[in-house]
C-alpha cells in the first residue's frame, strides 16, 4: 500500500509537470501582431511533431501598387505565407526556428521569448546563437 | 461526467474549429491589440545594400609626384623645396560593426576602424633636413577610430541618428604608439523622416575631419531603393553619393564619391623641428569611384573598386584647430601631390 501512495504521487507530480511545461509551452499560441503594426501572424502548434509554427493571417495593404496580391521576391504570396518554422519550447523560450521576411527574402535563426503574457520578444539572427541580430516585440491580437 | 467537463470539452472542441474558420472567414481587422504598442520606424530601407558588419580590404594608388614644402608666401616655415615620386601607396582596412542592442525601438552599434597607409617613395634620403618624406616611407601612417551609432526612431515615421567616436591617428607604430593626448572627436546628429519603406532622409550637422582638418559641416542623409528593387541611392553628403544598379539579389553596381580624410600627428615631424611646433598632416582626398558587389554566399560578399583619386589636401599644420573646406590660411608647409587610379578589394561578412 505504501509502495502504491508513492508511486502514485510520483505519477502525480509527473502528471503535473508534464501539464505545466505543456501550458506554458503553448503560451506562444495566438495571434500576434509585430512592431511595425502592417501585419498579424498566427502562431500555432503542429501536433504532428509538437512544434511551433506561424502564419501570416493578416496585411494592412494586402496588395501592391498595380492591386495584385503581395508577394515576396520569390514570386509567392505573403498572405497565408507560413514564415516560421520548427520552433521547439525549451528552458522558457521557443528555439531553434527560423523566420523568413517576405519583404526582402530573407530567412534567419530565430528564438522567441515571452517578455509578458502578451508580449513577444522575437530574435532574428544571422548566426544560430542570436549574437548578431535583431529583437522585434510582438503584441497578442485579441477580439473587441 | 459532470456536465462543467462537457461544457470544457465543447468549448476545446469550439476553439479548434474557431482556429480552421479564421483561415477563411475571420475577418482579423476587428483585432486589437492586448496591450498598447508603439509602432517605429526601423534602421533600413526596403532592398538598400547589405550592411557590412565585418570588412577586411585593400587598396592600391598608382603612382604620381609629391611635392613637398611648396613655397609660398602664406608658408611660415621654409624648408628645402623637393620632389619625390611614390611608386606605390596601399592600404590595408579592417571595419568592424557590431550591434550591441538591436531592437525595435532602439539600435546601438559599436564601430572599430582601423587604416594602415603605406608609402613606397622613390627617391628619399636619410639627410632630408625635412624627414616628412621618410616619416611616411618608414612609419606609413595609422589610423584608429572607435565610434558609436545610435539609431532612435521616434515613431513610425521620424528618427534620429546619432554618432559620436574617438580616433588616434598619425605615423605611429604600436610599439611606439603617440600620446593619447592627440586623440581626436568626431560625432554627427541627424534628424529624420522614413515617409515609406523604400525611402528614408534628414538632415543634421557633424563634427568632423573630411577635409583634413576639424570643421562643422552640415549632413544630408539619403536612402532610395526603386519599388522593382533595381534602382538606389545611398547619400550621405558631403561623405559620400552613390548610384545604385542591382543587376541581381546577388550583384551590384555602384558609381559615385567617396570624400574622407583626417588629421594625423607626425611624431618624427615633431622631434625634428625646432620652436616646439606639433605637426599635424591634413589629409583629405576624394575618390571618384566605381564599386562591384557580390555575393559568394548569402552573408559573405565580395567587393571591387577602381576610380580616380584627387587629392584635396595633404598639408601640414602647427596643432590641431577649426579649419574651413575652402581656407586660405597659412600652414606650416605645403604639399602637393598627383591623382593616381586606385583600386581595392574586399571581403566582407555582412547582414543580409
Amino acid at each position: 500500500m505504501r509502495n502504491f501512495v508513492i508511486l502514485s504521487a510520483l505519477l502525480l507530480s509527473l502528471a503535473s509537470v508534464q501539464t505545466t511545461y505543456a501550458q506554458k509551452a503553448d503560451d506562444i499560441v495566438g495571434i500576434w501582431m509585430p512592431s511595425e503594426g502592417t501585419s498579424y501572424i498566427q502562431i500555432y502548434k503542429n501536433d504532428d511533431n509538437q512544434k511551433y509554427y506561424g502564419r501570416i493571417v493578416w496585411l494592412k495593404e494586402p496588395n501592391d501598387e498595380s492591386g495584385k496580391p503581395k508577394t515576396d521576391p520569390e514570386g509567392e504570396p505573403i498572405l497565408k505565407m507560413v514564415n516560421l518554422k520548427d520552433f521547439i519550447f525549451d528552458d522558457d523560450e521557443w528555439t531553434d526556428g527560423t523566420i523568413y521576411d517576405p519583404k526582402s527574402g530573407n530567412l534567419y535563426y530565430c528564438s522567441i521569448e515571452m517578455a509578458k503574457k502578451d508580449k513577444l520578444e522575437v530574435r532574428g539572427s544571422l548566426d544560430p546563437f542570436g549574437i548578431v541580430g535583431r529583437t522585434d516585440v510582438w503584441v497578442r491580437m485579441k477580439t473587441k | 461526467m459532470k456536465p462543467t467537463y462537457w461544457l470544457l470539452l465543447a468549448v476545446s472542441f469550439m476553439g479548434t474549429t474557431t482556429l480552421s474558420a479564421q483561415e477563411d472567414d475571420f475577418d482579423f481587422s476587428t483585432l486589437v491589440p492586448a496591450e498598447e504598442v508603439k509602432a517605429f520606424c526601423s534602421s533600413r530601407i526596403l532592398g538598400g545594400m547589405p550592411q557590412k558588419l565585418v570588412s577586411i580590404g585593400y587598396d592600391v594608388q598608382g603612382s604620381y609626384d609629391m611635392n613637398v614644402g611648396t613655397s609660398s608666401s602664406l608658408t611660415r616655415v621654409s624648408f628645402p623645396e623637393t620632389d619625390y615620386r611614390v611608386n606605390r601607396t596601399s592600404e590595408f582596412r579592417i571595419d568592424i560593426q557590431y550591434p550591441v542592442i538591436s531592437k525595435n525601438n532602439i539600435t546601438v552599434a559599436l564601430q572599430l576602424n582601423y587604416l594602415r597607409t603605406f608609402y613606397d617613395i622613390e627617391n628619399v634620403t636619410t639627410n632630408d633636413e625635412l624627414p616628412f618624406a621618410n616619416t611616411l616611407d618608414d612609419n606609413g601612417l595609422n589610423s584608429t577610430s572607435f565610434s558609436t551609432v545610435i539609431f532612435k526612431p521616434l515613431n513610425i515615421t521620424n528618427f534620429l541618428i546619432l554618432q559620436g567616436g574617438v580616433a588616434l591617428n598619425g605615423d605611429y607604430t604600436f610599439a611606439d604608439i603617440q600620446p593619447l593626448s592627440y586623440t581626436r572627436w568626431f560625432g554627427a546628429a541627424i534628424f529624420g523622416w522614413k515617409p515609406t519603406e523604400r525611402k528614408m532622409w534628414g538632415l543634421g550637422v557633424s563634427r568632423t575631419y573630411l577635409g583634413g582638418a576639424l570643421n562643422y559641416l552640415p549632413v544630408f542623409y539619403y536612402q532610395f531603393a526603386s519599388t522593382n528593387g533595381q534602382w538606389g541611392l545611398d547619400v550621405l553628403l558631403p561623405s559620400r553619393l552613390n548610384v545604385i544598379y542591382n543587376f541581381n539579389k546577388k550583384t551590384i553596381l555602384s558609381l559615385g564619391h567617396n570624400f574622407q580624410g583626417n588629421t594625423y600627428r607626425l611624431n618624427a615631424l615633431a622631434d625634428n623641428i625646432e620652436g616646439g611646433q606639433d605637426p599635424e598632416l591634413r589629409r583629405s582626398e576624394l575618390r571618384f569611384r566605381a564599386i562591384l558587389d557580390r555575393a559568394i554566399t548569402r552573408t559573405v560578399w565580395f567587393s571591387v573598386q577602381a576610380g580616380l583619386r584627387y587629392n584635396w589636401e595633404f598639408n601640414v599644420d602647427d596643432g590641431d584647430f577649426f579649419r574651413s573646406l575652402f581656407s586660405d590660411e597659412s600652414y606650416l608647409f605645403e604639399n602637393s601631390l598627383g591623382n593616381p587610379v586606385f583600386a581595392q578589394f574586399s571581403i566582407s561578412w555582412v547582414s543580409p
